[in-house]
């Protein structure tokens, strides 16, 4: 196999196949590119993931197959590049568990997402403070709004970044990230904490 | 950048117009010269300088609303750190075992 073959569906590389660079090369690269994005890894796998311990093997999965194609990384955009391998390693390590849900990456996420994270719009009680209710109104946001929240705010992505983990284009994000957080802001100025919104549409 | 200057190019921006990019603005994803129009519109408009105010309080409690454990953190920087030590993980062996083996 060559050294620039594709990456098979899973994103793994065959065992054996011959690389370009020795060790030496694909380590500094490692420690480059890679190590300094750990924190930023977790923090999006917490957002893929419904439990915190499928975030951490989710991370590992991503890391050993970053070091695997490290070598013919060029360099560009390495927080970019790790989030494509992880969303194809979230992908695969969903389709090994559940086979029927192939076709959409992104509803797969969102069902991912979906499992032990939803409160009740209920819990947003008057007196409650400013970090409940706002956790409570990004409980009770539609799925796909909460997940570009969570990678933005909480994951501390840029929106094309967003936008590349999730496979959906940058306009969508905005949108989706901007009426979350107005929906946000509303449940905010129920519970007395923030100004009503304007009628401007926003 | 995600978002240019469009309508009034010169002067004053509306509210309006500070509406559909504060967002934007706040997430640092603005332009230089939007993102300088709306900071001059936002200091002298108090309504707008009000959402400024609500929608950075929302994006700062939202960071805080799932921090990362530190526990794990310091886990998988061991594992990537783990990966360099070994030249890499056993099932890529092979391929380090190809070029001559690790270090």
């Amino acid at each position: 196999m060559p050294w620039n073959a594709p990456i098979g569906p899973g994103g793994f590389q065959s065992v054996g196949e011959t690389v370009a660079q020795p060790p030496e090369v694909r380590d500094r690269a490692f420690s480059e590119f890679v190590l300094p994005e750990v924190e930023v890894l977790l923090r999006v796998a917490m957002t893929l993931t419904a439990q915190p311990a499928d975030a951490e093997d989710l991370v590992q999965d991503t890391l050993l197959r970053a070091y695997r194609a490290v070598d013919r990384f060029d360099g560009e955009h390495p927080r970019a590049w790790l989030l494509t391998i992880m969303r194809r390693a979230e992908i695969n390590r969903h389709r090994r568990r559940r086979p029927h849900l192939l076709d959409d990456p992104d509803t797969d996420l969102d069902r991912l997402t979906s499992i032990g994270t939803v409160a009740s719009p209920e819990e947003v009680v008057v007196g409650e403070g400013f970090d409940e209710v706002v956790g409570a109104a990004l409980a009770a946001l539609p799925d796909q709004h909460r997940q570009v929240v969570r990678l933005v705010d909480i994951g501390g992505l840029t929106y094309g970044e967003a936008a590349e983990v999730l496979d959906v284009p940058v306009g969508t994000v905005m949108s989706r990230l901007h009426r979350a957080r107005k929906r946000i802001r509303t449940q905010l100025a129920a519970a007395g904490l923030a100004p009503k919104p304007k009628r401007s549409r926003m | 950048m995600i978002w240019h200057r469009s309508g009034a190019a010169h002067g004053r921006m509306t509210c309006m117009q500070v509406a559909r990019v504060l967002q934007a603005c706040l997430d640092g994803e603005a332009d230089e010269v939007t993102a300088r129009r709306v900071a001059s519109h936002v200091e002298d408009c108090r309504r707008c300088g009000l959402e400024t105010a609500v929608y950075r309080e929302i994006k700062d409690s939202l960071a805080r609303q799932e921090v990362p454990d530190e526990i794990v953190l310091v886990r998988l920087r061991d594992f990537g750190s783990a990966l360099l030590m070994s030249s890499g993980p056993p099932e890529a062996c092979d391929e380090a075992a190809g070029l001559g083996g690790g270090k």
